[in-house]
């Protein structure tokens, strides 16, 4: 009697043993790890100041030395270009596009160009604001005509201003801060210059670097 | 009693017989071979002429990959520096995590590195190889930085390593620094100004997986069924001899 009671609780000891290694055996079939609370690969970086003429809202902030001034008495389009490209990274074409050309351009003479070119670009050349909102979303920037006879690349936006670089005016953001024109007013001047805008689409440059909060 | 050993056998039959069946089919699961296939790449390809874009890309909420390697003239000669650049170009998850992120190459002189002093801020000195990952930016302009090795980081051990092992430690970044975007409440009256809709589009680096096999589910769910009838009916008849 003794050994039958002995018999069977050695059965059912390994019966239960059995059925835990298997559950162990399926729940770990090769999923990962919980992770450890801290992120030892998210390296903390110094919590920086805000650069210098740093606005939110301005997206295409290139910095001073980058930013394509105006050449050769009036190639304000050209130069605008410039920056655009600069800000995409495509380093080597700006390069090219600022010893290629020189003077005055227009709207459909500039489409030819990047076309010929080989960039990928976008434009609009009847005042779609929208077009712009998107280059603010992506964070590519634009070129614009704006002012009489002149070419910007619009910078940035909020909800309340529009911000420009002007390139006769290279280094107002320092000077002056960022040139900011309330929305109503740029989309009303803008489109009475023709309303033509146009950008790149490449990879914009990064944002400025924050360390992760742990 | 007979019956009693009779059940208990059996269901250890069965316990035994599901464990080897698991067993098989872990080792199929794990032999399955990859299915994604491995894009290689290149540098910006060279457009066709008339490449108007039509449909803007909304890209907005891309995150940021940055790639940062020596000065050529010393990199050609830098084995990790070419390493790390061919298995960004080869490693099926790491080229697709470079395709789902805006993706920039970074060396000391190149203008924008330079102008920005991101060398300092980054702590990345000139002949470093190193990755960093970042999130999109946030209102306020800056974007957290999610990873970010180098190949003299101290705890890390060989940046080179091997292309899973360090896509398997991106991924890590990615799921513990920033969560995935849960279901947003809808506020009434909705909030002003309306918040940014952009969508954060976080990359990933995990392989395809095949999806659980429900019938290894099922089968536990069998062995525990039956080793519990067996297991009750022995301490029943324990019970009754006692």
């Amino acid at each position: 009697m003794n050994d039958d009671r002995s018999k069977t609780m050695l059965i059912v000891l390994g019966l239960i043993v059995l059925v835990a290694v298997a559950a162990a055996a399926v729940s770990d079939n090769g999923k990962p790890k919980p992770v450890k609370p801290d992120c030892p690969l998210c390296v903390p970086l110094h919590e920086a100041p805000p650069p210098a003429g740093t606005v939110r809202g301005v997206v295409m902030d290139l910095p001073p030395q980058l930013r394509q001034e105006n050449w050769g008495g009036g190639s304000c389009v050209h130069a605008s270009t410039v920056s655009v490209l600069r800000w995409q990274g495509q380093n080597e074409m700006a390069d090219w596009w600022r010893q290629q050309y020189i003077g005055g351009e227009y709207a459909d003479r500039l489409v030819q160009r990047m076309e010929a070119a080989g960039l990928r670009f976008a434009y609009t050349m009847d005042g779609d604001f929208e077009f712009l909102k998107w280059c603010q979303r992506t964070r590519r920037g634009a070129g614009i005509f704006y002012k009489p006879a002149h070419a910007i690349n619009m910078v940035g936006m909020d909800s309340q201003y529009v911000y420009l670089l002007d390139n006769n005016y290279t280094d107002r953001p320092e000077q002056q801060g960022w040139e900011a024109v309330p929305i109503n007013e740029f989309v009303s001047r803008w489109r009475g210059y023709g309303g033509f805008a146009w950008t790149v689409v490449y990879s914009p440059t990064p944002p400025e670097p924050v360390a992760s909060k742990r | 009693m007979k019956n009693v050993r009779t059940i208990t056998a059996l269901a250890s039959l069965l316990a035994a017989a599901g464990l080897v069946v698991m067993g098989v089919l872990e080792q199929l699961h794990v032999d399955e071979p990859q299915t994604q296939t491995p894009a290689v790449v290149t540098a910006e390809p060279v457009p066709p002429i008339q490449e108007r874009v039509i449909n803007l890309p909304e890209d907005g909420g891309a995150w940021y990959s940055s790639l940062v390697v020596p000065e050529f003239s010393t990199r050609k000669n830098d084995p990790t520096a070419r390493r790390v650049e061919a298995m960004f170009a080869t490693n099926p998850r790491l080229v697709s995590l470079l395709a789902q992120t805006h993706f920039r190459r970074y060396w000391p002189s190149e203008p924008m590195w330079q102008s920005k002093g991101w060398a300092e801020k980054y702590g990345i000195h000139a002949g470093d190889t190193a990755y960093i990952l970042q999130m999109p930016a946030s209102d306020n302009g800056y974007a957290k930085v999610a990873f970010k090795l180098t190949n003299d980081f101290p705890d890390t051990g060989d940046l080179a390593a091997d292309g899973n092992t360090l896509a398997d430690m991106i991924q890590r970044a990615i799921d513990d620094c920033c969560p995935r975007p849960r279901p947003q409440p809808e506020p009434s009256p909705a909030p002003q100004p309306v918040p940014d809709q952009t969508p954060n589009t976080i990359p990933d680096t995990k392989p395809n997986e095949t999806p659980p096999n429900d019938e290894q589910q099922n089968l536990v769910g069998l062995l525990v069924t039956l080793a519990a009838l067996a297991g009750g009916g022995a301490f029943y008849k324990f019970k009754q001899t006692g």
